[in-house]
């Protein structure tokens, strides 16, 4: 599927594991969680950042990364294009 | 001159009602597809839309032609589609290509001079061709055969019921040429019975659409 598909998997796991703890995530979890480098991890969110899928927050001074509506949005999106594709077979 | 107005008498004008359906389905497709595009960046979901596109494109026409035709708006434009062929060969011409794209598409045809050779033989035989509405619907069968039979190997390999309803579907639109052929040759019935089958093929695939929306506001509800 190409290079393009495989970043769309990686930001769909990022986003779903974010999700899945409830909708905020300490980013040593989402590292483990993400299956990625750190590097590659810090890449990622500060692109989710940017665009406003992903945001920060402090609690009990504890960083948290934390899924937006415009996050959710995506994964819905990428859900039904998943589901609209492979009924067709591509 | 070719047929344009076909079927029973009573039945004239409730075709281009299914056109409307026809070209809202093909058109949700398209917009689905587009947005496939937009995410992936992958060239493949543009062919994939810009071939549903054609086909509403199709309908547009065929719908337009029956309208103006079943109810007289004007006698000279019921004159000249009458007369000519234009309003049936545009039909044909965006139907012969939208379902050529589909096919390469969903084949997986990459090499350039298969592409073009299709599109050439395609658009020689519409250019080029007499007894259009038998032809129209021999090759419209064939092309959406092999399209069923390919969406059919999908569902082989992924069981999932969405690939099922869009097997069925395009099976459904095969057959429905089959009956539109034999209007020509036995009974204007035929060619109800050929639209009934079409319409049933677009509201699986819509039904199929819906699916696809709800399951992902599901997904997001989880």
């Amino acid at each position: 599927m190409g290079e393009r598909r495989e970043k769309l998997d990686i930001i769909k796991d990022i986003l779903e594991a974010i999700r899945d703890k409830g909708g905020s995530i300490k980013p040593t979890h989402l590292l483990y969680k993400s299956n990625l480098s750190h590097d590659s991890m810090k890449r990622y969110v500060a692109e989710l950042m940017e665009k406003e899928m992903v945001d920060e927050r402090e609690e009990k001074e504890t960083k948290k990364y934390i899924i937006t509506n415009k996050g959710l949005k995506f994964l819905t999106d990428y859900q039904q294009i998943k589901d609209f594709t492979d009924s067709f077979g591509f | 001159m070719i047929l344009l107005l076909n079927g029973p008498y009573w039945f004239r004008g409730i075709d281009a009602l299914f056109g409307l359906i026809y070209i809202l389905v093909t058109l949700l497709i398209a917009a689905m597809s587009y947005k496939a595009y937009k995410m992936t960046e992958e060239k493949k979901y543009v062919y994939f839309a810009a071939a549903f596109g054609l086909m509403s494109l199709s309908f547009i026409v065929y719908s337009l032609i029956n309208l103006a035709l079943t109810t007289h708006i004007s006698n000279t434009l019921s004159n000249i589609l009458t007369n000519f062929d234009y309003g049936f060969l545009l039909h044909m011409l965006f139907m012969f290509a939208a379902l050529t794209l589909l096919l390469v598409v969903t084949l997986k045809i990459e090499q350039k001079k298969v592409i073009i050779l299709l599109f050439t033989l395609m658009l020689l035989f519409t250019a080029f061709s007499y007894q259009y509405y038998l032809k129209f619907h021999i090759v419209s069968f064939l092309l959406l055969f092999f399209l069923g039979h390919q969406f059919y190997t999908n569902y082989l390999e992924k069981k999932n019921f969405n690939a099922k309803l869009v097997f069925v579907s395009f099976y459904l639109l095969a057959c429905a040429q089959v009956f539109f052929l034999a209007m020509v040759y036995f009974n204007p019935i035929f060619y109800v019975v050929g639209n009934i089958l079409q319409l049933l093929g677009f509201v699986i695939l819509f039904y199929m659409f819906v699916r696809v929306l709800n399951y992902g506001r599901e997904k997001r509800k989880a």
